[in-house]
């Protein structure tokens, strides 16, 4: 009897990563208006709840790059009868990973390895709720003249706990690619797109204060803030782009 | 009195002014925050330069050879000029590059690095220095601009550190504590007015401005009728306020206790406008429509001067 039980155990234990690996095999639970990932992408939250097309298609499913310090992006994607669920899950995540082509290599933000994974299918989570994005995260980098002349290029990761644009006062820490965290900061908005922040890093031996704007559409909805240090030195700061292309955009100060 | 008060702000500015702020620096404090975080490893403050090498362990009674500098003094061309680039890549050295390593800018450079790693500063370097000077530069992600614009700016005077951003918050939540205590006599009259509002028109059974206004809420009203229900105490909750670009805006939270036979439901709307009358953009959505009402107010443009 102890073995039988003892092998029914083995069993069980052993399929368990099979299981976990199929996205529609497991739920971990219904996806909710009021989550994070719906408060942090409104557009997204706006078709999955409110778009009637949408919302009312027969499979909807939402893919982001993960871990979920990587979910800066995402792609949801909408069916009525003729696809499976499983078809649908396969578009949305060729999407989201076609957005981080396009955006550019990652690397030089982050230490892990971002991928796009399939998180709500149906209305239920399929990843587990502990992997979830809690916070809003995405690639950051500092630009940074001294006065002669040297351009520093600082990347990393910020992330920030409420909604810039929407709260009046937001915080936010940034973090080198190895997961230490740098730099923190506030951004307090005057409009729904612009405001004031500031910047504090190494424990205030380097910060600097100036405006801020939010950038939305192509080539991905991001965060230009321009300021200076306390000694007149120029620094910008983006959020929301992978280093190249922040270099790219806005590296020559 | 005069140079003791300067003497002062010598010794409080002496952090700032200490840390270079160099664009290689501040790149190496992004790489190893631990090292710039406490003040200096190495001489000056804030320089991220590595941690001293353990003092040799001690051998027997033996004199250690002189260092040998020769070598590296009488290196071929490309090697010398090698070491002042890599000078030059950690900040160190801004002279020409052309090979001489006895050159009073260059031996400086070299002393200065030396300082940074707690070595004797003599200005001269071993092989095995030049070693891990080539290597601690290649290390070094530093972008150089090859012509750094004209300084024609005047220099730029010291200024205190600026606040830490723990202040900082700390000073904006008391300023929004302020902001919301002034617009909470407004806030409140604007809620309790729309109760009335609310009460009138069920106390008609679905006829007045509230319905007029408010369609959402009609149409709920309707409903909870249809169903057989009757809707009792209504609690308001303001959940923002502030200016929005066509006058003051108000979105609040309303619950309302509805009775069915001997059963109770409680439910709750969100009642979102502008005040006016009569009110501009209203709109009333469901409590769970968080979305929505926050697009609300980014479509009115809200400043809240309430959280």
């Amino acid at each position: 009897m102890l073995r039988i039980a003892a092998s029914i155990l083995l069993a069980v234990v052993s399929f368990a990563p099979v299981l976990g690996s199929t996205a529609w095999a497991q739920s971990y639970g219904k996806a909710e208006r009021r989550d994070p990932i719906f408060l942090r992408f409104a557009d997204m939250a706006n078709r999955y709840w409110v778009n009637s097309e949408t919302n009312s298609a027969s499979h909807k499913v939402v893919a982001i790059p993960m871990p979920k310090q990587c979910a800066f992006l995402y792609a949801d994607a909408y069916t009525r009868g003729q696809q499976s669920e499983s078809e649908v899950q396969q578009i949305a995540v060729s999407n989201c990973n076609r957005r981080l082509a396009e955006l550019g290599p990652l690397g030089e933000n982050y230490g892990v390895d971002c991928r796009c994974e399939v998180v709500i299918s149906d209305e239920r989570y399929v990843v587990p709720r502990s992997s979830m994005p809690d916070d809003a995260y995405g690639p950051a980098s500092i630009f940074y003249r001294d006065d002669r002349g040297n351009i520093a290029r600082l990347n990393g990761l910020v992330r920030y706990g409420a909604l810039i644009g929407r709260d009046r006062s937001v915080t936010f820490t940034v973090d080198n690619p190895r997961g230490e965290q740098v730099c923190t900061g506030t951004m307090t908005n005057e409009s729904p797109g612009s405001g004031q922040f500031s910047l504090s890093c190494f424990g205030g031996k380097f910060a600097g204060r100036g405006s801020y704007e939010s950038r939305t559409g192509a080539p991905n909805d991001h965060i230009v803030a321009r300021g200076q240090t306390g000694r007149g030195q120029p620094v910008t700061m983006v959020i929301g782009l992978p280093a190249q292309l922040a270099a790219n955009t806005y590296g020559s100060l | 009195m005069r140079l003791a008060a300067g003497l002062l702000s010598l010794v409080l500015l002496a952090p700032a002014a200490g840390w270079a702020q160099s664009a290689g620096e501040v790149e190496r404090c992004f790489q190893n925050p631990a090292a710039c975080a406490n003040g200096a490893a190495g001489g000056s403050p804030g320089r991220a330069a590595p941690a001293p090498a353990p003092p040799p362990a001690p051998v027997a009674a033996r004199p250690a050879p002189a260092p040998d500098y020769a070598t590296v003094l009488n290196s071929p061309d490309p090697d010398r000029r090698k070491i002042q680039e890599s000078l030059r890549t950690l900040d160190k050295y801004n002279g020409p590059i052309d090979g001489n390593l006895q050159s009073e800018a260059t031996m400086k450079a070299i002393a200065d690095w030396q300082k940074g790693r707690n070595t004797p500063a003599v200005g001269k370097l071993t092989p095995q220095e030049a070693a891990q000077l080539n290597a601690e530069a290649a290390r070094a992600p530093i972008r150089r601009l090859e012509s750094p614009p004209p300084q024609t700016a005047a220099p730029v005077p010291l200024q205190p550190p600026p606040p830490s951003n723990a202040d900082t918050l700390k000073a904006l939540q008391a300023r929004l504590a302020e902001r919301r205590k002034a617009a909470e006599p407004k806030a409140n009259a604007a809620a309790q007015a729309l109760v009335r509002d609310l009460k009138a028109y069920i106390a008609a059974d679905g006829k007045g401005v509230a319905g007029d206004q408010f369609a959402s809420f009609a149409k709920w009203y309707a409903d909870n009728k249809a169903a057989g229900r009757t809707v009792g105490e209504i609690t308001p909750v303001i959940d923002d306020y502030g200016d929005a670009k066509a006058g003051a805006a108000t979105t609040t939270e309303v619950k309302f206790e509805t009775k069915q036979g001997d059963k109770t439901y409680g439910q709750c709307l969100v009642f979102a406008w502008i005040e006016a009358s009569p009110r501009k953009n209203p709109q009333a959505f469901t409590c769970d429509d968080v979305a929505a009402v926050e697009k609300w107010k980014t479509d009115q443009a809200l400043k809240s001067a309430w959280r």
